[in-house]
């Protein structure tokens, strides 16, 4: 037998082999990704981190030294002077057409009980607001929910906005328009 | 030589890109922005089940993701002027040794128990991370995978091979707001995890940020002029992860799903999304939830959880699926609905029938009342689980089933449909769909819808009837499967549900009749045999309507022969008095019918008829076993003694006997007479002797005036004697010439006088001593 045909014998074979492989992966990966079926989580991937993630978290490294700063330079909040805060309507919607309008809305940048919020709505002049008292969220503070009765609303187009008042801080949110059913 | 080696190259490459198919499955297929959706960025099963990993593969997992930690931190820091990352530490406070995640431990506080929260948590010393993370899971019902992604996404701690402590103080950002130093209240890695958990529960009990099944306004960056945009937030989890981060990525932020986007990019929830999906496979599971310890599948929507009751409702409802488990405290959030039927309804208020993951919309409330529902039955999906069921076509009236079945679905019943024909006949359209059986499950069955001159099978029990003028006829399986019945009319099974509601009118008999009682058939494979003798057969026969005789072409057959044989047996009935003897032999059955047509007919008829004795051939000659009488048999059902054996020689039937059985010859009429040559066949009679049957007639007949027996023609049929007239000579076997007259035999004294009174050699028989014997003697003539 000559080199050569031996040469040939071993790529027969290392190609058999390799078509085997693809048709065996193939339909590991076919069942695994079949249309229809929802994925399972049936996996862990114990794989070591990946080059992203590694530069993720050195990236989150020098956030973290940013925050350690940024807490350090942040300047005590004078006595009698209230922190500007975002307050935010975040939802709002009817179950029904003619059922109560409920609306969500939430202020960044402070976490409390008790704030003030109120939220106006406005048609043609007309207002109607709703209070409630604010709750703590884990990195804000909630202004959810306001439950408006429908009948004190009619059909139509109102301007919302959310406003919050506490010991600390102050703020209005920018105006949303709501459609009332 | 070159060529060689770029095959191997080639072959060598290809193996390696197969191979990592098989050892990165996950990372073949590279998750895409395109894939992120913004209302569903986790399903609630996911989210909620508390149970998904062990202790072991939480630590095995921490292990995975720091492979070596730099507790001294000696490796480069990267940062100018501060070469190892122990410089870079102390800088900000910091100094080694850096405890990693894996090998983080602390002392655990106890924690009440909260209804509808957390489970509590009892207080332990030295535990590790992994416990912490494992045991606050549990807990709260918070998948494990869920916290140790939302670990990652606050403050990298998975991956962090030299945190500081920091990180560990608000491990999950818990009470860190956006713009404002992180709440002291919360500080710690217990505190934060507890914590977060403890708040995504809390989210579940409503009153928050942002609200699932409600479109939300999601902004995408803490700076207001980023923008926002609306959402339809699907689940409970989504609205959850975006009250605790409450901002979605931007096209930016997917468009590089794994670098930065741009300065309105936020990447809190999309890195959950992006990391959970890395780590742990899909974040989508489905609406059908359960817990653990309680089998009850529930559909969720929105803030309602409804029961389902039946596993078919469940399979209907499969696409929104699979079952996923969650915790007995979040399914204790939702508020719980009716049971679970298979009518949901659409935003526009469109009502669907469920069957198969397919929703089939109603044209009516009426038609939704046919089905045994009210349009208030149907619940409420969001537009996103309406879209998992894919849009069939209208529902209509008749139901068809996956299993070949057709109903008509008509005031809460369902009506089984023998055939589109018997709609056509009660004008209903015969449109249908076809789904499974079970979505009918609820209603109870209706008369069936069917035609006339049909066969009906039972289902389950295969029993046949045929439905005749309204009412149903019991129909024999012999007499369908081996007549015209079956090729002729058509056969289609019903419930027995159905069966059971149409009228019953006795059986179907084989033996059927025309209305004008004219005309009488019996049912054969190709046709119906017109009777000519009927009442041989039976006395009693179904008048059937032309409409149906007609469907039966009218054969030809020698069924009216008599003798009639069953499929599946050799054995030859002779069929007589409406019953069938059975033939032993084939010389019986010649000595019946000398060219017989044996017909086979169904087993039906073979069963209908009584059986009769045994028949034995007309002229056989028989004995029964304990008596030495031996019988002529005379026709079918007569036998005649025989005194000796000289009659049955005479008669051509031999000395040959049978011996039968008692039961057989008991049942043959013993005649008051013996055998004898003087026989009358036919109205004529004949004297017989040496197995010639000489006719008597005209003038002869006042010379031989004896008694003779009357024979059955069967039994004249089978004597096999030849016929010849008889005059008034008779010679004897001694030579004797006697000459008959009035009844006796006169001997001629000699040969002068035999010739004197005409005799010779043509008018002259030759007969048997005994029949000479049986003629009285006269005078001598001379």
């Amino acid at each position: 037998m000559t080199k050569k045909t031996k040469n040939k014998k071993k790529y027969v074979i290392l190609l058999s082999v390799l078509v085997l492989m693809v048709g065996l992966g193939s339909y590991v990966l076919f069942q695994k990704n079949k249309k229809g079926e929802p994925h399972m989580q049936d996996t862990i991937n114990y794989a070591p981190p990946t080059e992203t993630e590694k530069k993720e978290t050195d990236a989150h490294k020098d956030k973290v030294v940013e925050q350690m700063r940024s807490e350090a330079d942040q300047p005590a909040q004078e006595p009698g002077v209230r922190k500007k805060v975002t307050p935010v309507i975040s939802y709002w919607g009817q179950s029904d057409p003619g059922s109560n309008l409920e609306v969500g809305g939430f202020v960044q940048g402070v976490i409390e009980d008790g704030g003030e919020c109120k939220l106006v709505l406005e048609k043609q002049g007309r207002e109607v607001a709703e209070m409630i008292s604010s709750k703590k969220d884990a990195r804000s503070t909630s202004c959810s929910p306001f439950v408006v009765q429908r009948s004190s609303l009619d059909s139509g187009k109102w301007n919302a906005k959310l406003f919050y008042t506490s010991g600390t801080s102050v703020g209005e949110s920018n105006q949303v328009m709501i459609e009332v059913k | 030589m070159c060529g060689n080696k770029l095959i191997q190259k080639t072959i060598v490459a290809a193996f390696c890109a197969v191979a990592a198919c098989f050892l990165f499955p996950n990372h073949i297929f590279a998750l895409s922005g395109s894939d992120f959706r913004a209302g569903n960025i986790i399903s609630d099963s996911v989210f909620f089940n508390g149970s998904t990993m062990t202790l072991g593969e939480v630590q095995a997992f921490l292990n995975a993701k720091v492979p070596s930690c730099d507790t001294w931190g000696t490796q480069p820091s990267g940062e100018p002027g501060y070469p190892t990352r122990a410089d870079w530490g102390r800088a900000n406070g910091a100094a080694p040794p850096y405890t990693c995640l894996r090998d983080y431990r602390q002392n655990t506080p106890n924690r009440p128990a909260e209804p509808g929260l957390c489970m509590g948590y009892r207080a332990t010393p030295n535990q590790l991370a992994s416990e912490i993370i494992y045991y606050v899971a549990e807990s709260c019902g918070i998948n494990p995978k869920a916290l140790i992604v939302l670990l990652q996404k606050e403050q990298s701690l998975i991956t962090d091979d030299w945190p500081w402590p920091i990180q560990y103080r608000s491990a999950t950002g818990y009470g860190c707001p956006d713009t404002a130093p992180c709440d002291a209240e919360y500080y710690g890695f217990f505190n934060q995890v507890y914590a977060a958990a403890r708040q995504f529960k809390r989210y579940t009990q409503g009153g928050f940020n942002h609200r699932a099944g409600m479109n939300n306004s999601v902004r995408y960056h803490p700076n207001v002029a980023c923008g926002s945009s609306i959402v339809y937030i699907e689940n409970q989890a989504t609205a959850g992860l975006y009250n605790y981060t409450p901002y979605q990525p931007n096209k930016a932020a997917l468009d590089n799903l794994y670098g930065t986007g741009d300065n309105c990019s936020s990447y809190g929830n999309r890195n959950f999304w992006r990391l959970f999906n890395d780590w742990f496979g899909s974040t989508q599971g489905g609406y059908l939830l359960r817990t653990i310890d309680n089998a009850t599948v529930y559909l969720v929507v929105n803030d309602t959880k409804y029961p389902i009751s039946d596993i078919n409702v469940l399979d209907a409802f499969s696409p929104l699926g699979p079952v996923g488990y969650v915790s007995p405290q979040y399914l204790a959030s939702k508020s719980t609905g009716s049971v679970l039927k298979r009518l949901v309804r659409s935003e526009d208020g469109t009502v669907y029938f469920v069957d198969s993951g397919i929703k089939l919309p109603f044209t009516s409330c009426a038609n939704i009342e046919h089905y045994g529902y009210t349009c208030g039955d149907s619940i409420n999906l969001t537009s996103s689980q309406l879209a998992l069921l894919h849009t069939g076509p209208l529902m209509t009236r008749v139901y068809g089933t996956t299993s070949g079945k057709k109903f008509f679905i008509e005031s809460g019943k369902k009506r089984e449909v023998y055939d589109l024909q018997s709609l056509q006949l009660q004008g209903i359209g015969t449109t249908y769909n076809v789904l499974k059986e079970s979505g009918l499950n609820h209603l109870t069955y209706g008369t069936p819808i069917i035609r006339d001159n049909v066969v009906v099978t039972t289902r389950g029990t295969n029993n046949l009837a045929l439905n005749y003028e309204g009412s149903l006829r019991n129909l024999d399986k012999s007499l369908y499967s081996q007549t015209v019945l079956s090729s002729v009319l058509p056969n289609q099974s019903l419930d027995i549900q159905s069966v059971d509601k149409l009228a019953k009118a006795g059986d179907f008999r084989g033996f059927i009749r025309n209305v004008a009682n004219t005309k009488f058939y019996l049912l054969v494979g190709n046709g119906k045999v017109e009777l000519t003798d009927p009442n041989k057969w039976t006395n009693n026969y179904q008048a059937v309507s032309d409409l149906l005789l007609n469907q039966f072409p009218t054969v030809s057959n020698g069924i009216n022969q008599g003798l009639i044989k069953s499929p599946s047996d050799a054995t030859v009935y002779y069929v007589e008095n409406q019953k069938k003897r059975p033939i032993a032999a084939w010389d019986d059955l010649l000595r019946v019918n000398a060219n017989p047509t044996i017909s086979t007919i169904s087993n039906y008829y073979i069963s209908a008829l009584a059986t009769g004795t045994r028949l034995l051939g007309p002229g056989r000659l028989v004995k029964s076993p304990n008596d030495a009488t031996v019988y002529i048999i005379d026709g079918l059902n007569k036998k005649i003694p025989l005194t000796t054996f000289s009659v049955s020689q005479d008669l051509n039937l031999g000395t040959q006997v049978s011996i039968v059985g008692n039961d057989v010859l008991n049942a043959y009429s013993s005649t008051p007479f013996y055998a004898s040559i003087k026989i009358a066949c036919g109205g004529k009679n004949y004297f017989v002797t040496r197995g010639v049957a000489y006719e008597v007639s005209g003038a002869m007949q006042s010379h031989y005036q004896f008694s003779y027996i009357s024979l059955d023609q069967l039994t004249c049929n089978n004597l096999k004697t030849q016929v010849k007239p008889i005059d008034r000579f008779i010679r004897s076997s001694d030579g004797t010439i006697y000459y008959i007259e009035d009844g006796k035999k006169r001997a001629f004294a000699g040969f002068n006088a035999y010739l004197a009174y005409g005799g010779n050699g043509n008018n002259t028989i030759q007969a048997s001593d005994y029949a000479i014997g049986t003629i009285p003697t006269g005078q001598l003539i001379y």
